[in-house]
């Protein structure tokens, strides 16, 4: 992801929300396609990266900015490809995260995931808690993003009181305090609620087989 | 300011420990120079993966434990690949407040097994854009090679010439990792393929070694080389973040503030010693270097204008590819080489009437760029 000052134009690759140069606001540019300028196909293994052989793209986008993707399809130079982000979202749009507990982490974690593409359900016991963690949400994007893509992501979160609405998540992330006997209550009732498939996740220090 | 004196050991694998090496290699530097111990003011000392690999930081107090009693100030210098030159280049400015320093440069490397090797060396790249998509170091250059393929034409072919002149240069010199090593251009032709369009001989080996020079702000003796030009450039850190990747641009600056202060143009140069981590850096080398035009750098090693007896040689000692690459050590290690030749002391791969030589040595993909150059004592 490329980052640009709005004012010198400056671009960075890493999200440092502010230029030094001129204090002017960095946001992120969003390329839509990129083309393969390079490939190399690695045939030996390394720690994290143990299937073998593999490619690395050098693919360059619309703006002219570069990045390296690992891929285990076939390409050749001059190929279109979307940007990861896009294909990322792609997958994403059809998926939902729910989030149980509305707190500084469920609405850090909310915005992430919503910033990726899932939609977001989040869930709190109060409406007040889970209000003012959608207003966390929309001022940690107005440092980062502009305001249309601010309210596209805000878009696809939802916060409720509703843990019946979770019968839509495909993964479902707790966040709540440490106390057992709630998240054993609230894991039962999840346990109800949602569909075989869905997975569940615990944010803290308590393990599921408690 | 000059050099005064230079050590190495051996490079390849061996049995010393890394406190060991240094100590073989400060020994022969001090042994070497007319400067004794004693009257170091400072040393610097470079090396990459003692970390992640020895499991051994803090390395500026190990040097201090090899110098019982001395408790100088000592720093280390970690530049990825370009850390030898960088502390070079550290203790040159130190020169301003001490007569003589110290600079050694050390890596053991053999004591992991080639895959952590390469996870330790991909940490020279960036996190996010290199490392997570599997982007080893053979990777990152197979990507310069396939992108300066594209653009000059040059061959595989081109590649291997760089690969056997510098398995040959190492026959010459018993300090080499392949010293020993009889290289034909079927073997390396035929060798298995690491990362496309490179293979196992366009790739420098994992090698222990340990380097070191003196440098003093007056000369000392009439062995003496002086160091006219020092100067080290940066880039970012990924080939993914910049827009050419057919050359260095870090190295075209350094070279060019290296060239200016020296007052010498490529021309002038006798000897080079660059940084051939990967046989394509070499050609890159010679372009960023100004030695020859962009896309030129085949041709040369074609007409073998780049051998010890063409019109500039390069790699005389080996060069990393068949030399070693102790990370840490090797900046150093091309400085020991250049002083050699420019002493007159290089035996059988020495070159004839070597005035004026030059050291480019690189860390990651150009995110840090040392040139150094030297001349004979006039």
């Amino acid at each position: 992801m490329v980052y640009e000052c709005e004012d010198c134009q400056k671009q960075w690759y890493y999200n440092v929300k502010k230029c030094i140069f001129c204090q002017g606001d960095v946001v992120a540019l969003a390329p839509a396609k990129s083309t393969v300028r390079g490939i190399t196909k690695i045939e030996i293994p390394s720690p994290g990266h143990t299937r073998v052989p593999y490619c690395d793209l050098l693919l360059e986008d619309e703006y002219g900015n570069f990045e390296i993707r690992k891929s285990f399809s076939d390409h050749e130079v001059g190929d279109m490809l979307e940007a990861e982000s896009r294909e990322t979202k792609k997958v994403a749009k059809s998926r939902t995260v729910g989030i149980v507990g509305a707190g500084t982490m469920g609405s850090g974690i909310a915005q992430i995931c919503a910033q990726t593409g899932y939609h977001v359900l989040m869930i709190d016991r109060h409406e007040e808690t889970a209000r003012k963690a959608l207003i966390k949400i929309d001022k940690a994007l107005s440092k980062t993003t502009k305001d249309e893509l601010k309210q596209e992501i805000l878009s696809r979160v939802k916060a409720t009181t509703n843990l019946y609405e979770m019968e839509h998540a495909d993964l479902v992330i707790e966040v709540l305090t440490e106390d057992m006997e709630l998240k054993k209550e609230v894991f039962k009732e999840l346990d109800s609620e949602c569909s075989a498939d869905t997975i569940f996740r615990n944010q803290h220090l308590f393990s599921l087989c408690n | 300011m000059y050099v005064t004196g230079i050590g190495r050991t051996k490079f390849g694998t061996l049995t010393e420990t890394m406190p060991e090496l240094i100590y073989q290699a400060m020994y022969n530097a001090i042994n070497d120079s007319p400067v004794s111990i004693e009257d170091i003011g400072a040393v610097y000392v470079s090396n990459f993966i003692g970390g992640p690999s020895e499991k051994q930081l803090h390395l500026n107090s190990v040097v201090s434990s090899l110098l019982p009693e001395l408790r100088l100030p000592i720093i280390r210098v970690e530049t990825a690949c370009a850390s030898g030159s960088s502390a070079l280049y550290q203790a040159i400015i130190a020169l301003s407040r001490f007569e003589n320093v110290l600079i050694v440069g050390v890596e053991k490397m053999s004591n992991a097994t080639s895959s952590e090797c390469s996870q330790n060396l991909g940490m020279a790249g960036d996190r996010m854009a290199d490392q997570m998509q599997g982007l080893i170091f053979p990777a990152h250059y197979a990507l310069v090679a396939q992108q300066h393929m594209q653009k000059y034409g040059t061959t595989h072919e081109d590649l291997e010439l760089v690969a056997f002149k510098n398995h040959n240069n190492s026959r010459l010199n018993p300090l080499a990792h392949f010293s020993h090593k009889d290289v034909t251009l079927e073997m390396i032709k035929n060798a298995p393929v690491i990362a496309s369009p490179l293979n196992l001989f366009d790739c420098s080996p994992i090698s222990d070694g340990a380097a070191a020079v003196v440098i003093s702000k007056n000369s000392k003796s009439d062995r003496d080389v002086k160091v006219t030009g020092s100067a080290l450039a940066t880039d970012h850190i990924s080939l993914s973040h910049r827009k050419v990747h057919t050359s260095l641009e870090a190295a075209k600056v350094a070279s060019k503030q290296a060239y200016e202060l020296a007052g010498v143009t490529p021309k002038d140069l006798d000897i080079v010693e660059v940084h051939d981590c990967f046989t394509i850096n070499e050609l890159v080398a010679m372009e960023d270097l100004g030695i020859c035009k962009p896309g030129e750098s085949k041709d040369w090693v074609r007409e073998e204008r780049t051998a010890i007896k063409g019109d500039v040689p390069i790699n005389t000692d080996g060069g990393l590819k068949a030399d070693g690459h102790p990370i840490g050590a090797t900046g150093l290690a091309q400085v020991f080489e250049v002083t050699t030749q420019l002493r007159g002391e290089a035996g059988e791969r020495q070159v004839d009437g070597a005035e004026v030589g030059l050291t480019h040595n690189i860390g990651g993909v150009g995110g840090t760029a040392v040139v150094h150059i030297l001349e004979r004592r006039g």
